[in-house]
C-alpha cells in the first residue's frame, strides 16, 4: 500500500471536468484507489461519489492505493491531481 | 426602448431577433405510477442508452470544432450518466417505490444534484447543473419529444433563464449571435462552450424570462454588461457601428498574408465538421478548409445520407468558400464512431479495424455516392478530395479509379464536371514508408498528426494511463514529417498538416523550418495562430 497527500489549488474547488479526468485515470488502474477527506474515505473510481466529497480550495486529500500496479497508479494520480486541481 | 443589466462574461456586441426559451409544462405522464416496475426499468435504461450516444456525439462534435476543453463537459456528464449512483437512485426508485422512468429519473436525478455541496449557492448550482441538464435529456427522450429546434434563417439572440450545454449545441448556428441569461454561472460549463463560440454572453440579466413579454428584437453589449429590448432604428445603425468597429479592433487584419524565411506564403486552414461553421470570421481569416469532415452527414442517423443531400452539402461549402479551396476528406468513420446508418460491426480494436479507405472501399455503394455528390458540386467551386487511412499505392490508385469513371459516368449525363485533385493523408507509418509512391500518383499530401502519433508510436490517445507517451514531437514522429516534407517538395507536390500538431504555437517556428507552409486547424484556433505569425513573421514577401 502507498499513500501521499495533495492539497486542492484549483479556486473552484472539484467540478465534473477534473472530477471525470480523475476517475478515467484511477480507473485505468487495478489497483484499489481511494480518497479519504475528513472522516470520509471514498473510492477515486466512481464519480458522483467523488463530486460529493465537494471539496474546495485549500482541502486536503489523502490519496490511498493498493494492488500490483500501486506505484504507477501513484504516479499517474499524482500527476493528474497537479495537473487538474 | 427598454434596456436591462447583467453581468458579461464573453465579451462583445450582437444584435438580433429575440428567441425567448421557456421551459416546457410537465406532462401529465409524470405523476402517473408505474404499472410494471420491469418495463420501467427497460424503459429507463434504454433512454439512458440513447442519451449516452447523444452525449457522444456531442464530445466528437465540440472536439472536433471547439476544443478538448469544451468536448470534457460531455464526456464528464456522460460519465455521470453511466454512473452506479445515479443508476441506483433511479432503479430502486422504479423497483421499491413504484416510480414511472421519468418519475424516478427527476427525483433520483435531484436527489443526486443535492449530494453536491458548495460553498457557495452558485458553485453547487453550476455543479448541480450537469445532473438537472441530463435528467432533462432522459425526460425528453423518454417522453419521446426529441425534435430539434427550428433555427431562425436570420441573425438571432437567446434568452432564457439559464442554458444547458447541450441545449446550447442545439441551438448552435451561424445566426446565433449572443445569449442573455436572467441566472447562470460565470464558472458554468456554458459559459466555457460560450467563450469558445466567440458568443456575447450576459448572465444574472435583470428580467424576468418567464414572465410574457412582446419584444421582437435584443441589442446587446457585454463588455458593459447592457442589453436594449427592441432598439429604435436610429439607435441601431449607431450601434451596428459601433459593433463593425469593434469586431475590426480585434482582429489582425484579414487582408494581411505571411511569409516563411524562404519567401514562401504560410497559409492558414481550418478543420470544420458542419456548414454551420463556415462565417464571416472564418471566410475572411482562413485561405481555404485544409480539412472537411464528412462523417458528422453520416452519424448519429439511421439512414444514409442520399446523394442530394450530400451533394447539397457540398454545394453550399463549395459556394460559401466562395472560391477558397475545400478539401473534403471522404468518409472516415470506424466501429467506435456513432453511426447506426453504416452498420458497422462491433470490434475489439477500431483503432486498427474496418475504418476510413478501407471501409469506403468494401461498401462500395456508399462511397460512390458521396463521390458523385462532390464530382458533381466540384462545379461550384475549388473542391478537392483527400482519403485517410491509406497503406497503400493500390488503395490510392482504386479511388482514382472510382473517381474517374464516376467523372465519365456524369459527363456522359451532360455535366461537365472538373478533375478534382486528389490527395492522399499521411497518418499511418506504412503511408510515410510509401510516401514516394503514393505522392507519385497524389495532387496533394497532407499529414494527420494524431493517428500518425498514434500508430507510430503504438499510443492508444484515449488511454490516460499512457497519456504522457502520447507526443507529437516525439522524434521518431518528427522524423516522419521531415521525409514526408522531402518527398513533397521532391514531386513538387503541397503538403499541409492537420491534426493538434498544426496549431501548436510553440512548434510552429520547427515546422516552418522542415519546408512546412500550410497549417490546418479548428476554427477556434485562427485567431491566435494568427497573432502568432504576425509577431514572428513579416507580412510582406521578403526579397531574395
Amino acid at each position: 500500500m502507498i499513500s501521499f497527500t495533495f492539497i486542492i489549488t484549483d479556486p473552484l474547488g472539484i467540478h465534473a471536468r477534473p472530477a471525470a479526468i480523475l476517475v478515467k485515470t484511477a480507473s485505468a488502474f487495478r489497483s484499489s484507489i481511494n480518497l479519504r477527506y475528513g472522516e470520509r474515505e471514498i473510492s477515486a473510481k466512481k464519480m458522483i461519489t467523488l463530486m460529493s466529497l465537494g471539496l474546495k480550495q485549500g482541502d486536503k486529500l489523502e490519496i490511498i492505493l493498493e494492488g500490483e500496479d500501486e506505484v504507477q497508479a501513484g504516479q499517474a494520480m499524482k500527476k493528474i491531481l497537479e495537473e487538474q486541481l | 426602448m427598454q434596456s436591462g443589466k447583467g453581468l458579461g462574461i464573453v465579451e462583445g456586441m450582437a444584435s438580433g431577433k429575440l428567441v425567448v426559451l421557456r421551459p416546457k409544462p410537465a406532462t401529465s405522464d409524470e405523476t402517473a405510477k408505474a404499472v410494471l416496475p420491469s418495463r420501467e426499468l427497460d424503459l429507463y435504461l434504454t433512454a439512458r442508452k440513447q442519451a449516452q450516444q447523444q452525449l457522444r456525439l456531442l464530445q466528437e462534435q465540440s472536439a472536433a470544432t471547439l476544443g478538448k476543453e469544451q468536448a470534457a463537459i460531455f464526456e464528464a456528464q456522460a460519465m455521470m450518466l453511466m454512473d452506479e449512483d445515479f443508476e441506483e437512485a433511479v432503479s430502486s426508485l422504479i423497483l421499491k417505490k413504484n416510480h414511472s422512468a421519468t418519475q424516478a429519473v427527476r427525483a433520483g436525478g435531484e436527489k443526486i444534484a443535492a449530494l453536491f455541496p458548495g460553498m457557495e449557492e452558485e458553485q453547487m448550482r453550476s455543479k448541480s447543473a450537469d445532473v438537472l441538464d441530463l435528467v432533462q435529456r432522459l425526460c425528453l427522450i423518454l417522453s419521446g419529444q426529441t425534435e430539434t429546434p427550428t433555427l431562425p434563417s436570420e441573425a438571432f439572440i437567446l434568452m432564457a433563464k439559464d442554458l444547458s450545454p447541450g441545449e446550447l449545441m442545439q441551438w448552435r448556428s451561424p445566426q446565433l449571435k449572443g445569449i442573455v441569461l436572467s441566472q447562470g454561472s460565470a464558472h458554468s460549463h456554458l459559459a466555457i462552450l460560450a467563450a469558445a463560440m466567440k458568443l456575447p454572453c450576459i448572465i444574472k440579466a435583470d428580467i424576468d424570462t418567464e414572465q410574457a413579454f412582446e419584444y421582437t428584437m435584443l441589442a446587446l453589449d457585454a463588455t458593459s454588461g447592457i442589453f436594449y429590448l427592441d432598439p429604435e432604428l436610429r439607435f441601431m445603425s449607431r450601434f451596428k457601428q459601433k459593433l463593425l468597429q469593434e469586431d475590426a479592433n480585434r482582429q489582425i487584419p484579414n487582408d494581411l498574408r505571411f511569409y516563411g524565411p524562404r519567401g514562401e506564403e504560410i497559409e492558414v486552414l481550418a478543420n470544420i465538421g458542419s456548414l454551420g461553421e463556415i462565417d464571416p470570421f472564418l471566410q475572411r481569416n482562413c485561405s481555404g478548409i485544409g480539412l472537411f469532415r464528412s462523417e458528422f452527414l453520416f452519424m448519429g442517423r439511421r439512414e444514409l445520407p442520399s446523394e442530394e443531400e450530400q451533394f447539397e452539402l457540398y454545394r453550399h461549402l463549395a459556394t460559401g468558400m466562395e472560391g477558397k479551396k475545400v478539401v473534403i476528406r471522404t468518409l472516415d468513420v470506424g466501429a467506435d464512431k456513432d453511426a447506426p446508418c453504416l452498420d458497422l460491426a462491433k470490434e475489439e480494436n477500431p483503432a486498427l479495424g474496418n475504418r476510413g479507405i478501407r471501409l469506403c472501399l468494401q461498401r462500395e455503394d456508399i462511397f460512390r455516392t458521396q463521390l458523385r455528390a462532390v464530382c458533381r458540386a466540384s462545379v461550384y467551386g475549388n473542391l478537392m478530395l483527400m482519403v485517410p487511412m491509406l497503406i497503400s499505392v493500390d488503395e490510392l490508385l482504386r479511388v482514382k479509379g472510382l473517381l474517374h469513371e464516376i467523372q465519365q459516368e456524369l459527363r456522359q449525363e451532360g455535366l461537365e464536371v472538373p478533375d478534382l485533385p486528389l490527395g492522399a493523408m499521411i497518418e499511418t507509418p506504412a503511408s510515410v514508408m510509401l510516401c514516394a509512391e503514393l505522392a507519385a500518383e497524389a495532387d496533394f499530401l497532407s499529414i494527420g498528426t494524431n493517428d500518425l502519433t498514434q500508430y507510430t508510436l503504438a499510443v492508444d490517445r484515449q488511454n490516460v494511463a499512457i497519456a504522457p507517451l502520447y507526443q507529437q514531437t516525439h522524434p521518431a514522429v518528427l522524423r516522419m514529417l521531415r521525409e514526408v516534407i522531402r518527398v513533397a517538395k521532391a514531386e513538387q507536390i503541397p503538403c499541409s498538416i492537420c491534426g493538434e500538431l498544426a496549431h501548436d504555437t510553440t512548434h510552429t517556428g520547427m515546422l516552418i523550418e522542415m519546408g512546412f507552409s500550410a497549417f490546418s486547424m479548428a476554427p477556434v484556433h485562427i485567431p491566435a495562430f494568427r497573432k502568432f505569425l504576425n509577431e514572428h513573421y513579416p507580412c510582406s514577401k521578403p526579397s531574395p
